[in-house]
């Protein structure tokens, strides 16, 4: 074969990187990307200016035994949640991609669909309906004589939920990556005498090893970020002990050093997929050139394949669909008002609108410059955004909440610092939707633009920005959606009286109020999953 | 020095390693067309790109229409060289019809309507001016790309590989078309090629470029000259422009 395509080709960026004499970006674009590079930078060096002026106490507190067993904790569910992860993500991408599996349409959406399920909602439904004296212990007694089931609570609960609602991450970037192996390939082993098996791991395996790099780097910063089903499954891990170490206040300089703990974590597991990460963000296909691969006949294989995608779908969708609708309709028959619900979501809606205009606001700068203008300062200014990954979102309210009481008392539980906190959080989301979409537009668009006789600052606003409009608008509904489901920074920022549907859910769910939790819970899952639909057709159909 | 459209004079550019153009001494007459010939990797565009200021030369001049556009220490954004571009791949604006692509480097004013008229008539797309680039052929994008340089009048119209996106039934054609179009409109023109015969069959002058450097420069038909006798051009110093008698076209190494 004379073109021995790559596994995950970077899709070539149309700029050349210009070294020598370069133009200079203008500083209309220079000064706000710093301002917003600057914004970024604050949580995490105030956190470490709070962690320093904590007192010798709160770093000896660090060394004990207690420390490290959090430690040892958190990295063991993070690890182990990954591992499963990818245990059930490579075969499930594969049947789904790759074979003649019945209704595969239906399983590509229905086993993506647990993304739209935040770990709380997951957290809740998992202890209601499996919790020692659960629904299931009361669909089970009258049949089977079960009068009480094993505890959830722990280690098990958050593995269990952490699990079926954060696998779809590595199933999305592993399909992705399948979809990318030139079938020709496949075909070529076949061809040299090896059956699918031995095909599969030793041609199709090493090409995926990227995409479920990518995937578990996901995985794993979701699992060791995750303060809502560790907090409900009572599970001692990094979040809760700090949630719980600021909520006692006895010693808040104690929650910064945790705090400073985590995020060397979060900060070494992206660096150590640094490298794989730079190549596998972009797992996209050649394109149209690939020929559609022929579909593997499972046979009588369908069966077990079949009985594999239906627990998953049942474990991950169905069981936390049917425990809230029960609980809602337990909740409506025993009176549970809704007028309440209606003004959380209302409040949600405006939370997450201002976060997405705010986010889009702020990254476009940084977008147009790491893209139009690649050199050591734009590579900086966007490095800074990535700060946002590597800080779980308890971090970041906490870390706001110290830099507010101490330098800006105005803005302490205003609105706006709640607005501060998503953007620090979801600004890497929408710099790299706008990031992407400004990779497809031609520089030699903007030139034309230029030699036309018209000035940077208007080829950005007649060119640039109305072609990148649809990754303006992914951009700012990615962070609208992320924001109605996110739980630590709201339930710490929001000014007091401000309630959405995630802190509403929390509030009753951690209380064990299932029939309270149910009816936001439910309209959170179902306002968030129709984009979501959306995505993974759109996908199906471009492709086909 | 009034009717010289283009004077550069020893532009060089280097990216890291790669010395792309080296010491390119040229100057061209106004109405003359100018085609700059050579092998790919050769600096074509980049020196294209130098004179239309997508790129800062590392050292040399350069001037347009007799006002200096890049020195040391002088650097003109292209937005004011009163060049027109028309780009390989066309770069068309996808997002605006033909009308609104002439019309974008034109200042608006009684007279824009006017004179996107008078260059669609021009390049002979008069009633297309509603479409969106997708829904035009090859050939027609690539006339909507010439009307929208030409409608402001540029300086010079500056081309890369303008016709390497059409296949090739097409390109005896409409590069017949261009040559046309771009002497009516009276325009000053240089484009790259890579193909010897385009450049001989079009241009006034043309300048073969090799490793970034300007081998030779002279008409077509002595670029042709039989095989043996050493190209004048290589044996003449590099340095001050002279007008050669015989050729309209200033061009020396
Ligand atoms: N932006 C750039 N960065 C690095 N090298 C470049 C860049 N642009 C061009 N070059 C190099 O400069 C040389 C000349 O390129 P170019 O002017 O595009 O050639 P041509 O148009 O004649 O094919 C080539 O070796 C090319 O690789
Ligand atoms: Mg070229």
């Amino acid at each position: 074969m004379a073109t021995v395509s790559r596994p995950f080709q970077v899709p070539r960026p149309i700029s050349r990187s210009r070294s020598q004499r370069r133009l200079l970006p203008p500083f209309m674009l220079t000064l706000p990307a710093l301002g917003v590079a600057l914004g970024m930078l604050v949580p995490i060096v105030y956190l470490v200016i709070r962690a320093a002026s904590a007192g010798e106490r709160a770093w000896l507190l660090l060394l004990r035994d207690r420390t490290l067993s959090v430690f040892l904790q958190t990295v063991l569910l993070a690890g182990t949640t990954t591992l499963i992860s990818v245990l059930i993500a490579v075969p499930l991408a594969w049947l789904l991609v790759r074979t003649d599996l019945p209704l595969r349409h239906f399983w590509t959406v229905a086993t993506a669909l647990p993304l739209v399920i935040p770990s709380y909602i997951g957290g809740f439904t998992v202890a209601a309906a499996l919790g020692p004296r659960g629904m299931l212990q009361k669909i089970l007694e009258p049949l089977i004589g079960v009068q009480r089931l094993p505890e959830i609570y722990g280690f098990p609960g958050a593995l269990l939920t952490l699990t079926l609602f954060s696998y779809p991450y590595v199933l999305l970037s592993i399909q992705a990556g399948l979809r990318g192996i030139d079938p020709s390939l496949e075909e070529a082993s076949r061809s040299l005498g090896h059956g699918p098996w031995s095909t599969f791991r030793r041609i199709i395996l090493p090409q995926l090893r990227p995409s479920i790099a990518a995937g578990s780097l996901l995985v794993a910063l979701y699992a060791l970020s995750d303060f809502g089903a560790v907090s409900l499954m009572q599970f001692d891990s990094f979040t809760r002990v700090i949630y719980m170490q600021y909520q006692a206040s006895i010693n808040r300089g104690f929650a910064a050093v945790m705090s400073l703990a985590l995020v060397a974590l979060t900060g070494l597991v992206l660096y150590s997929e640094g490298r794989t990460r730079g190549r596998a963000r972009y797992y996209r296909s050649a394109g149209g050139c690939n020929r559609p691969a022929t579909l593997i006949r499972l046979g009588r294989w369908r069966w077990p394949a079949l009985a594999f995608c239906g627990l998953l779908v049942l474990l991950a969708l169905m069981m936390p669909l049917g425990v809230m609708i029960y609980w809602l309709v337990q909740g409506l028959s025993n009176g549970e008002p809704l007028r309440l619900v209606w003004s959380a979501a209302l409040q949600s809606i405006i939370a997450s609108g201002v976060a997405a205009v705010a986010a889009v606001i702020a990254a476009v700068p940084v977008a147009v410059l790491a893209v139009r203008y690649s050199g050591r300062l734009s590579k900086w200014i966007e490095r800074s955004t990535y700060i946002g990954h590597a800080l779980p979102g308890l971090v970041v309210a906490l870390a706001l909440i110290f830099f507010s009481i101490n330098v800006v008392r105005p803005i302490y539980q205003t609105f706006a610092l709640l607005i501060a906190g998503y953007t620090v959080l979801f600004l890497p989301q929408a710099v790299g939707a706008i990031r992407s979409s400004l990779l497809q537009i031609s520089p030699r668009l903007e030139e034309a633009g230029r030699s036309l006789g018209r000035t940077p600052r208007q080829v950005l606003a007649t060119i640039t920005l109305p072609m990148a409009r649809p990754g303006v608008m992914a951009g700012a509904a990615l962070v609208f959606l992320t924001t109605m489901k996110e739980l630590p920074v709201t339930l710490l920022l929001s000014p007091i009286g401000f309630q959405t549907l995630a802190t509403r859910i929390w509030s009753a769910s951690s209380e064990a109020f299932w029939a309270r939790a149910a009816a936001p819970a439910l309209l959170l899952v179902l306002v968030s999953s129709l984009p979501m639909a959306f995505l993974v057709l759109g996908d199906r159909r471009w492709r086909s | 020095m009034k009717d010289v459209a283009i004077l550069c004079e020893g532009i060089s550019k280097r990216y890291g390693t790669v010395q792309a153009v080296r010491e390119v001494t040229l100057a061209l007459e106004r109405g003359q067309f100018l085609a700059l010939l050579g092998p790919s990797g050769c600096g074509k565009t980049t020196t294209l790109r130098l004179l239309a200021g997508f790129e800062i030369p590392d050292s040399g001049e350069i001037a347009i229409g007799g006002q200096k556009v890049s020195a040391p220490g002088l650097f003109i954004p292209p937005e004011r060289r009163r060049i027109g571009m028309v780009f390989q791949d066309y770069a068309l604006f996808p997002h605006m019809n033909v009308e609104r692509n002439i019309a974008y480097g034109l200042s608006r004013g009684p007279e824009q309507a006017a004179r996107i008229q008078e260059v669609l008539e021009l390049v002979g797309l008069v009633g297309l001016e509603k479409r969106m680039p997708h829904e035009l052929s090859g050939g027609q994008q690539q006339r909507v790309a010439l009307a929208r340089a030409l409608a402001a009048r540029p300086e010079v119209v500056l081309l890369d590989e303008p016709f390497s996106n059409l296949d090739t039934g097409l390109r005896v054609r409409v590069r017949a078309e261009v040559r046309e179009i771009l002497a009516r409109a009276g325009a000053t023109a240089v484009f790259v090629t890579h193909d010897q015969e385009e450049a001989l069959s079009l241009a006034d002058q043309v300048a073969v470029m090799l490793n970034g450097q300007l081998v030779q420069c002279a008409s077509p038909e002595e670029v042709l000259s039989p095989p043996g006798e050493p190209p004048r051009s290589a044996v003449r110093r590099r340095g001050q422009p002279t007008a050669r008698p015989g050729l309209r076209g200033v061009c020396t190494l």
